[in-house]
């Protein structure tokens, strides 16, 4: 299985999450390969796969981006990183690997179990991998803020 | 009618309250997990409930529930991240009255809860 072939359908869950649970329209961007282009996030959740592709899919904020997601999720204003912030990008992690699930299915009749979201606090923070293995990140814009959506998931279990 | 809202995310829980508020329904309770739900069963009439939590996930609160003789009957809707389509069979054979797949819109939520009070 191609990682390109993962990718849409993850692309297009972000899509449907952002819009209907937020009513923003995310804009992606061209796919990266993240061991030639580190990415840095400030908050980040991941949900780690099994199935018939195994592995982890991560959606990583700026502080504010996150900030300004929650608090549209919740109806009230948060200005700082507190434990609803970190649940909702939790959250969203959860919906975005679950919704990339259900188009995955249908196109290719690939299907996984989720695990419980993790959430990774830090400034600027960097995620790790096992050498020789492909990771791929979509840059997602919103007004002047960006995020990303990172995959790093291979065949089987 | 009294709504048990079971989620692990409070997230969630707020987004699901919000809604069911807006929707006319102002009368409910909330827990954590499927654990928690089974100790806040008194005076319920609904429940609406997560998939994937910890401790007790939501599969296994619906089958305990089913086999309550007080709650065989009780309206259970899911509210999960799920797509597949073997999880929807699943929760069904075991005895949950509808689905939903998060993420959802209230016009959803509002038709998947009069479409279950209706096939009652
Ligand atoms: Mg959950």
């Amino acid at each position: 299985m191609e990682i390109d072939k993962i990718l849409n359908p993850f692309k297009d869950s972000v899509i449907h999450v952002f819009n209907t649970m937020l009513n923003l329209e995310p804009l992606a961007e061209d796919a990266i390969n993240v061991l030639e282009r580190e990415i840095t996030s400030d908050i980040t959740g991941t949900i780690g796969v099994i199935g018939d592709i195994t592995g982890t899919a991560s959606v990583r904020f700026p502080r504010a981006l996150a900030c300004r997601i929650a608090s549209l999720m919740m109806g009230t204003e948060i200005h700082e990183i507190n434990n609803v912030v970190k649940d909702a990008i939790g959250e969203i992690a959860n919906m975005v690997t679950g919704g990339a699930k259900g188009i995955l299915i249908q196109l290719h009749e690939i299907s996984y179990k989720l695990a419980i979201p993790t959430v990774i606090l830090g400034s600027d923070h960097t995620l790790s991998y096992p050498t020789g293995i492909t990771v791929k990140a979509i840059p997602f814009i919103i007004d002047d803020q960006k995020f990303y959506l990172e995959i790093c998931l291979k065949n089987g279990e | 009618m009294k709504i048990l809202v079971v989620d692990d995310s409070l997230t969630m829980r707020r987004i699901l309250k919000t809604t069911l508020r807006r929707l006319g329904y102002d009368n409910f309770d909330e827990a954590p997990d499927g654990a928690v739900a089974l100790t806040k069963m008194e005076g319920i009439d609904f429940v609406i409930t997560d998939w994937n939590m910890p401790n007790m996930d939501g599969l296994t609160l619906v089958t305990t529930l089913r086999k309550d003789p007080v709650y065989k009957k009780i309206p259970i809707i899911m509210v999960t991240t799920e797509a597949g389509r073997e999880d929807i069979i699943e929760a069904i054979k075991n005895g949950v009255n509808n689905y939903i797949v998060k993420p959802f819109t209230p016009e959803i939520l509002k038709q998947k809860i009069d479409q279950t009070l209706q096939k009652l």
